[in-house]
């Protein structure tokens, strides 16, 4: 159970309030931002699309440092092709597949070659559910206090855990756990509804 | 079962929270309304995607890591600049050691004036011998940017470097008889030809 790393603020990034006013800028303002060398929309994209990558590294079976690797290789790519990607709308494919070519890249020098499951190239069907993750780690940051926190302890964890300890750390009654999981995921689903 | 059914009631039932009546209820409900069962898809999807164990926090040390890349990559290198850069040699438009200008100037105790001038781009230069070379006090006028100064005496050895304050002003103390005066702005490399006290 990894509840109180997850926890820890001074190991794990919590997101800086943008004070910026780039938190509601979409993918394409951000990337024109930081083409004009705007260093907070650079910090607003690393914390938009961070955890994505690092999920992308962690879903290739990499270890803490090699995911690091990736992390700062797919950035870095970012940072040096920042003006061609002009096209905020498909800036999530273009980090999911440049962060998947560097997690298997990574994962080759390091001789623990990929397994056969883990291509270079993604199909699909596993771009898109990269993308499902993106839209909702997104929501989950719109959703902001204890629903924010809330979401982001039982799921990010490999195992949901258990109601006690949620409410030592939200400092949350057991009881008042799973109506609040409920609500927040129904504000949650509000969020990732199509808009018509 | 009300027309109306929110979304904390489609959770509930995704969780399989409900009791049994209300349970059967959403889902006769959701069976009737193809608005209601797409909703149903759709928060189910979401679970599902929280499930895959993929919001994986990512480390501070990572995430600052990635933030200073933008500082590192931010100033180009100087061989960058070399290489993108406008070269030019810049035109002297004045000198105090002229045969003709004015004694006052000619005679001056601060030293040798040097002015060039390069499209919208002025140097000037006061240029005192001292005992082992000379010293370059300078400014830089109508250039953006940051600017690096070098001293050189053949076209790879910088004898000194130095770099503009934000007032384009900068300072040389230089061994030697004399050099070139290099100054390198984010867009031009400026070559100001023999630099000498006398």
């Amino acid at each position: 159970m990894e509840l109180n790393s997850v926890t820890d603020g001074s190991h794990f990034a919590k997101p800086d309030s943008d004070s910026s006013g780039d938190a509601e800028s979409t993918d394409a303002i951000l990337v024109a931002r930081c083409a004009n060398g705007n260093a907070a929309a650079w910090k607003s994209l690393v914390d938009r699309f961070g955890p994505l990558v690092y999920s992308i590294g962690l879903r290739s079976g990499l270890g803490p440092d090699l995911r690091d690797d990736v992390f700062q290789a797919t950035f870095l790519a970012l940072h040096k092709n920042i003006k061609s990607l002009r096209d905020g709308q498909a800036l999530a494919k273009w980090i999911i597949t440049t962060a998947s070519r560097e997690s298997w890249r990574v994962a080759k020098a390091a001789s623990s070659s990929p397994s056969e499951a883990e291509p270079a190239i993604l199909d699909v069907q596993t771009q898109e559910k990269l993308e499902e993750v993106q839209r909702v780690t997104r929501a989950i940051s719109k959703l902001g206090g204890k629903c924010e926190e809330l979401l982001r302890l039982l799921f990010t964890s490999r195992t949901e855990p258990d109601y006690e300890s949620v409410s030592v750390l939200l400092d949350m009654p057991i009881g008042s756990i799973g109506p609040t999981r409920s609500r927040c995921l129904a504000k949650l689903a509000e969020l990732l509804e199509p808009s018509e | 079962m009300s027309s109306e059914i929110s979304n904390e009631q489609l959770v509930a039932y995704c969780l399989g929270e409900l009791n049994a009546a209300d349970q059967a209820a959403v889902s006769a409900f959701s069976e009737s309304s193809p608005a209601a069962g797409a909703r149903i898809d759709r928060i189910r999807q979401m679970i599902g995607t929280l499930r895959t164990g993929l919001f994986a926090p990512v480390p501070a040390a990572t995430r600052a890591r990635a933030i200073n890349l933008w500082e590192a990559h931010q100033v180009p290198s100087l061989i960058e600049r070399l290489q993108t850069a406008v070269q030019t040699t810049m035109t002297l438009m004045f000198d105090s050691l002229r045969p003709g200008t004015l004694a006052g100037f000619r005679g001056s105790a601060d030293g040798r004036h040097l002015s060039y001038q390069f499209d919208d781009i002025e140097v000037d230069l006061l240029v005192d011998a001292t005992a082992d070379g000379m010293e370059i006090q300078g400014q830089i006028l109508g250039a953006n940017g940051s600017h690096a100064i070098a001293c050189e005496v053949d076209s790879s050895t910088p004898v000194a470097q130095s770099s503009a304050n934000e007032s384009g002003a900068f300072h040389l103390k230089v061994a030697g008889p004399g050099c070139d005066v290099v100054i390198m702005t984010d867009s031009h490399v400026l070559r100001l030809g023999q630099v000498c006290p006398a």
